[in-house]
């Protein structure tokens, strides 16, 4: 069997090239060239073609000068930060109470992970109303039994949205992360934990010691996962607050620049879509990196 | 060998990917017009109409329909794809791109001559112009929005068995005789007692005691506050009216004449502070506050319900709601009226030339929300096509009854003798008729001024504050919408 992938290679490979140069390497490469022009949507600004329509660095400039990409900068870096622990925090936690019952194993799993099939956009008008209904009048408004002003009207100041958004998104992935801890606890021999106990190592000094370095190849993959997805997060922010009251994130500003202008300016846009794919790109390689090294460690 | 037939095998289904990716179909047009509509409203009677065409002429026409929001992005493809359309549909401010790309077709392009004098007919206001020049479509119908209220409600409140005096007096009324009304209005609502106010001078009077129909209100407006773009874009559209003419001047502007939007704008956020301690929610009055902006509270549907119901006295929207007041009750959209919203601006605000106060205050804003464009890009054989169905659709009896009953569309040529199901669109003729018009420059504001600036402001700072607004939030608010417009300007 190996040697038959081994001779068809690059045969076998030929369709997931070929679909790659032709839906992400191509527009990617046409992308950055348009976004030093004043590409318009449907032609470009003074020009018949693209390099007649050239402005240099213009684009970048008003990005860079632009309040609303800078707060939305801003906004999704606070967001990535929160989400992030949020969400590793809670689907470690569900895989370690997973791990250890023994009835109804299956259940919990499939109920954990059943968020995740459903829609972000769906989800998000759902959420919507939970906020504004539920959280704000029924649960936690002036009138209810329990008042916790923090959690009514979350989606009417930034920093509540912040939380607003990570709780939607960790209830929706933490499903699916789960799975990947889960694996990832599964890995680990009983006698290294045998052994501990043997040695009086207490539950805690267990995990800090054992459980943590030994789950780093998972926690590899959940922080890359978490990581980009609330970096380009669209859906969620788009539902929940339409990124109204300081909310907007960069994905909903690359995709609004398109709708506020006529005609449409894609080339600044398109501009902001190459320092988003940018700062993506450095996050992710510095962080493969530095929990790369920590697994040799480990 | 071996090598060969591997690299033919690579060859071979290198090929095939790529032509399973283009597409490759070579099959004739099966189409003799292909129109591209963004109304979605008339897509079924369009298709309709479209059959008779072919019934009467042989002439197939395919007709493809996108709603608002997504129109531009699916139509700037479908221009660019092979089968492109041959008539498309815009707006006059989106028409700009279509232009600029070489896709829009002007009166002068036109080689049926009926077509052309059509082209020429339409009035200056409602030409889809470029730079100021020509016009390059025709209008689909006109719209127009402003207060509206169901007829029975009024005569209910005040007593009276016919509107005409009042609406009279109303459109000729002051600013302050408006206020004086609404307060008027307000002590009915809440103790059923009757108060006197003046319209236009003369006294009316509300009546004593509820009846079947006035008993259910909570509020004097039912108000989308969820909603940026109702008050954003169209209440918005009355400060900008006072220092625009219509889109074109919008556009060609320098950037300080912004500068005078200052004013009005600060007035304009007065007025809703005064409109908003009146609204109406579905289970009694709503105040400003968190609630005010509540999607299910204060959404859309939920306003248009609300007064639908005969919970509130007016609503400030456009002829367009028609079918939406009939969902929930027929009676009451057969009984609407359209009243022109009141401004509290002076003549020293207006730079508008041929507008004052007086003018704004019997007005309501109509536009033209679409036009049909022909496709420059288009071969010779299928323009012609395109012109003829163009001009069956706006001439011919067929056409024509589609254009008043099927679409329920105000045509842009409507005068005294065109009457329509909606009561909103018959008022809409009758404003047209006595030219007590305004423009709709909104339209073209710089980076959607109405609804990620002046609505976003009143929506995040003004509706969720359940006091007095300050006069220095006022201006800060207007200062800022001011710098936002000319910054905007520069993204063009």
């Amino acid at each position: 069997m190996e040697k038959y992938y081994k001779k068809w290679f690059k045969v076998l490979s030929l369709p997931a090239i070929i679909l790659f140069v032709v839906v992400i390497l191509i527009p990617f490469v046409m992308g950055v060239a348009y976004s030093f022009t004043a590409w318009r949507g449907s032609y470009f600004k003074g020009s018949e073609h693209w390099y007649g329509a050239l402005v240099g660095l213009k684009n970048y400039v008003k990005v860079f000068n632009s309040q609303k990409f800078i707060s939305a900068f801003l906004y999704t870096v606070k967001f990535t930060v929160v989400a992030v622990i949020v969400k590793n925090v809670v689907s470690l936690a569900l895989a370690l109470m997973v791990r250890r019952i023994g009835k109804g194993k299956g259940l919990f799993r499939t109920l954990f992970f059943f968020p995740n099939l459903l829609g972000g956009l769906a989800m998000g008008f759902i959420w919507s109303f939970i906020f504004q209904n539920v959280f704000s009048l029924m649960l936690f408004g002036e009138n209810s039994p329990i008042h916790i002003p923090f959690l009514t009207n979350m989606l009417q100041d930034p920093n509540k949205a912040v939380f607003a958004m990570a709780i939607m998104a960790t209830w929706q992935t933490a499903g699916y992360l789960m799975l990947i801890y889960l694996n990832g606890l599964n890995n680990i021999p009983e006698d290294l934990y045998e052994a501990a106990s043997i040695d009086g190592a207490t539950a805690v000094q267990q995990f800090r010691h054992i459980t943590v370095p030994m789950l780093m190849p998972a926690f590899t993959i959940v922080f890359f996962l978490t990581l980009s997805s609330s970096f380009k997060m669209l859906d969620e922010n788009l539902a929940l607050t339409n990124g109204d009251f300081g909310t907007r994130m960069l994905s909903l500003q690359i995709l609004l620049t398109t709708r506020e202008n006529t005609p449409p300016n894609y080339g600044m846009a398109q501009a902001q879509a190459v320092i988003f794919f940018i700062l993506i790109a450095v996050v992710s390689i510095a962080q493969v990196i530095i929990t790369k090294r920590k697994e040799i460690e480990a | 060998m071996r090598n060969t037939i591997k690299g033919t095998f690579i060859a071979f289904l290198a090929g095939t990917s790529i032509l399973m990716m283009t597409g490759c179909s070579k099959a004739e047009k099966d189409y003799d017009v292909y129109f591209f509509n963004q109304k979605s409203e008339i897509a079924e009677s369009l298709n309709d109409l479209a059959d008779k065409y072919e019934e009467e002429t042989g002439k197939k026409v395919k007709v493809f329909t996108v709603g608002t929001t997504e129109g531009s992005e699916t139509m700037r493809s479908e221009l660019k794809s092979k089968e492109y359309p041959t008539l498309f549909s815009s707006n006059a401010i989106a028409f700009e791109e279509w232009k600029s790309a070489g896709y829009a077709a002007g009166a002068a392009d036109i080689s049926n001559e009926e077509l052309k004098t059509l082209y020429e007919s339409v009035p200056d206001a409602l030409k889809l112009q470029f730079e100021g020049e020509g016009n390059y479509g025709i209008p689909y119908n006109m719209e127009g929005y402003g207060l509206i209220a169901d007829q029975q409600m009024l005569k209910d409140i005040l007593d009276t068995e016919e509107l005409e005096a009042f609406t009279e007096d109303y459109k000729a009324a002051d600013y302050e005789e408006f206020q004086s009304m609404i307060t008027a209005l307000d002590t009915f609502i809440k103790d059923g007692s009757s108060e006197e106010f003046k319209l236009n001078g003369n006294t009316y009077r509300t009546a004593e005691g509820k009846t079947e129909i006035t008993e259910n209100l909570n509020g004097v407006f039912a108000v989308a506050g969820a909603e940026k773009w109702t008050y954003g874009n169209h209440f918005g559209n009355y400060p900008i009216s006072t220092v625009y003419s219509n889109v074109y001047d919008v556009r060609e502007s320098e950037p300080d004449k912004a500068d005078g939007l200052k004013t009005p704008i600060i007035k304009s956020l007065q007025e809703l502070d005064f409109l908003t301690n009146y609204a109406a929610g579905p289970e009694g009055p709503v105040q400003r506050g968190p609630q005010f902006i509540n999607s299910t509270v204060t959404g859309y549907d939920q306003a248009v319900q609300t007064f639908a119901e005969g919970k509130a006295v007016f609503i400030k929207n456009g002829n367009w709601i028609y079918a939406n007041v009939a969902k929930v009750d027929e009676a009451v959209a057969d009984r609407l009226t359209m009243l022109p919203m009141k401004v509290n601006f002076s003549d020293e605000d207006i730079s508008v030339e041929g507008l004052d106060v007086e003018k704004m205050n019997r007005s309501i804003p109509e536009f033209v929300s679409q036009y049909y464009i022909i496709n420059a890009k288009a071969t010779e054989e299928e323009k012609k096509a395109a012109e003829d169905f163009l001009l069956w659709l706006n001439t011919s009896s067929t056409g024509q009854d589609y254009i008043v009953n099927k679409f329920a569309f105000v045509p842009f040529n409507a005068d005294q003798g065109t009457t329509l199901e909606n009561p909103l669109s018959n008022a809409l003729i009758t404003y047209k008729v006595a030219d007590d018009l305004l423009a709709n420059p909104f339209d073209a504001a710089p980076s959607s001024w109405g609804t990620e600036c002046y609505g976003k402001y009143i929506m995040e700072e003004l509706f969720i504050n359940p006091d007095q607004w300050q006069e220095e939030d006022l201006e800060r608010i207007a200062d800022e919408c001011v710098d936002y417009w000319k910054s905007g300007m520069e993204e063009w």
